[in-house]
């Protein structure tokens, strides 16, 4: 049965010992995002459809397709304005505008929250391991399942005030720039929490994994950065694409690579903000690999010995 | 109550502890002697749920290995060279241990910090502590939850003679079983009632302590001459009497079971050398090895 009080006391001496640390981070991450979402309120927004005839792409999937497609609609309709001299005024759609939340302080938000997790989860157990002050936890009544699992949620309430603060974000830009376009602030905030589970769970079996805390951190950060790169490849395919049919090229080999960059669990968040209907399976595949890593973790850590 | 039956534990293709065997009585004090490397510490972390075995039968208490959180309820452990948060004070440090136990009592937490002669220091924090002190705060967070079962690793170890006589007299008066390592007789000396004797992970000797003293002789006398060249005679002169003398360097090494032996011997030595000193030397964990490896041949 578990110890409660002890596991209580875990949890809250988890977050305790690293809040202070993470203040910081909470700043730059608080600046960061304030700046890009107060930057969208710049332009403005209309209710205006995108004419989806003008252009057929391989890799449509992506939210930047709406933004090739809105920037090709607008060129084709500003040209008789472009030839008599007049300069066309650009009003993004509120859809284009959500979009825009989507790819910047959304994907940032999560990439700085992801760097973030990944940094406290490696030294969770790896960086204990390396200081020999895990045999404290461990000579404990408590389980070492219970051990796992509470410096897991000692993590993910230190990610707390991040996940919240996307969501403020998201509530804002709903309820006011974007307020005819449909309300997804609970969508991201849903998608914000499993990334954080995602990548807890990545970052504690790579700290059970690895012996010493500066290779799992390595690791986890070289993850984050490759998952971030894979995303911004698949926004910028349809551009690609686009490109390549300009200029008469193939465009077959695109639509594998696709399948590649959806490997990224933020393009996973991407797709499942944007599309709304295939969310469930998106955010399904996290949440399995999540537990999956999960598991895993707290499997081998309850199989290893410590050192006192 | 410690039961353990053929411990086996291996770290690669090190063995670290082969075939052990121990049995430690309830409320008794018992020593786990052996020199570096003999396997003590591992023996240490696998009672204390830490390591795991690779086969053998453990229970404390009679209940199994396997049951790990209630063996931990049970069992105080402080490590060899215990590493701790430097950014706790020892009361804090101690006050999540019992925490982790489902314990808040403050006033059992300030006498545990008494007992260990922590009061003074107690609420600051851990990095202006000396390793000694911080050996202390690992054993008041091995003693916070009153353990049955205490498990000390070299606990005399670094730490002041202060410190090492308050440490023996809360042993003493402790009460319960207690399982003590040490790389030497003396560490044990006045503590123990039985000891199990290590060498490479394997037992040498397991047996109550006198009577390995009477086995083993419980001292010696080492004697200095004036003149080297008579060394040989005395030596011959001392084993005519029966004495188990042997010759280390300049000096000569006589095993005795009984402090009045002391007078017979060098009035023994006396008749055939002349003596520059003779000095007593206890009995040593190579006096030891060196006795049961001659048994065992």
């Amino acid at each position: 049965m578990l110890n409660m009080k002890g596991f209580i006391f875990l949890v809250y001496n988890e977050c305790r010992k690293t809040i202070k640390a993470s203040i910081p981070s909470y700043f730059w991450f608080i600046l960061l995002i304030s700046i890009s979402t107060y930057s969208l309120s710049i332009e403005k927004y209309a209710e205006i459809s995108i004419d989806r005839s003008l252009l057929t792409l391989k890799t449509g999937g992506s939210p930047t397709a709406d933004v090739l497609l809105f920037i090709t609609s607008f060129a084709v309709s500003s040209t008789s304005d472009v030839i008599s001299g007049k300069a066309p005024q650009i009003v993004f759609p509120a859809s284009i505008g959500v979009i825009f939340f989507m790819i910047f302080p959304m994907m940032l938000g999560l990439t700085l929250m992801s760097k973030f997790i990944i940094k406290k989860s490696t030294a969770s157990i790896a960086g204990e391991k390396e200081k020999k002050t895990l045999y404290l936890l461990a000579s404990s009544p408590l389980k070492r399942s219970a051990i796992y699992t509470g410096k897991f949620a000692g993590i993910f309430l230190l990610t707390l005030p991040m996940i919240f603060f996307i969501y403020l974000a998201s509530l804002w830009v709903f309820a006011g720039i974007f307020s005819s376009a449909p309300d997804l602030s609970k969508k991201i905030l849903e998608t914000s929490a499993i990334t954080a589970f995602f990548f807890i769970s990545a970052g504690m079996l790579l700290s059970v994994t690895l012996k010493h805390e500066k290779n799992a951190a390595w690791a986890g950060t070289k993850i984050v950065t490759a998952a971030a790169l894979l995303t911004t490849a698949w926004l910028t395919l349809p551009f690609l694409e686009f490109l390549m049919n300009l200029t008469n090229n193939r465009t077959d080999f695109l639509t594998y690579f696709e399948k590649i960059t959806i490997v990224s669990p933020f393009t996973l968040d991407l797709m499942s903000v944007h599309s709304p209907a295939t969310s469930e399976i998106n955010l399904g595949i996290l949440i399995i690999a999540s537990f999956i890593f999960f598991i895993s973790g707290m499997v081998m850590f309850t199989g290893q010995d410590i050192e006192a | 109550m410690i039961s353990v039956k053929n411990l086996n534990k291996r770290f690669g293709k090190t063995v670290a502890v082969k075939n052990f065997d121990l049995h430690v009585k309830k409320n008794a004090i018992h020593g786990l002697i052996g020199p570096e490397a003999s396997g003590k510490s591992t023996v240490l972390g696998i009672l204390s749920t830490l390591i795991r075995p690779d086969s053998g039968e453990v229970t404390i208490n009679d209940i199994p290995l396997a049951k790990g959180s209630r063996i931990r309820k049970l069992v105080g452990f402080v490590p060899k060279t215990p590493q701790l948060p430097l950014d706790f004070t020892a009361r804090r440090l101690v006050s999540f241990s019992a925490s982790l136990h489902g314990l808040q009592d403050r006033n059992m937490i300030q006498t545990t910090l008494k007992q260990t002669g922590l009061d003074a220091v107690a609420d600051q924090s851990l990095d202006r502590f000396s390793q000694a002190m911080i050996k202390n705060v690992a054993t008041a967070i091995a003693l916070v939850h009153s353990p049955q079962v205490l498990l000390l690793d070299e606990p005399m170890a670094g730490i002041d003679p202060v410190s090492q006589k308050r440490l023996r007299e809360l042993l003493l008066s402790y009460g319960r079983t207690v399982l003590i390592t040490g790389q030497d007789l003396d560490t044990i000396d006045g503590l123990c009632s039985s000891i199990t004797v290590l060498r490479s992970g394997s037992v040498m000797v397991d047996d109550e302590l006198a009577s390995l003293r009477q086995r083993a002789g419980k001292g010696a006398l080492e004697i200095k001459l004036v003149d080297v060249g008579q060394t040989q005679k005395m030596l011959l002169e001392l084993q005519k009497h029966g004495a188990r003398a042997s010759v280390n360097g300049e000096s000569v090494y006589v095993q005795f079971s009984s402090e009045s032996e002391i007078p017979n011997i060098i009035r023994t030595a006396a008749c055939s050398a002349d003596i520059m000193y003779a000095r007593s030397v206890k009995l040593s964990i190579e006096d030891v090895f060196s006795r049961f490896n001659a048994e065992s041949r």
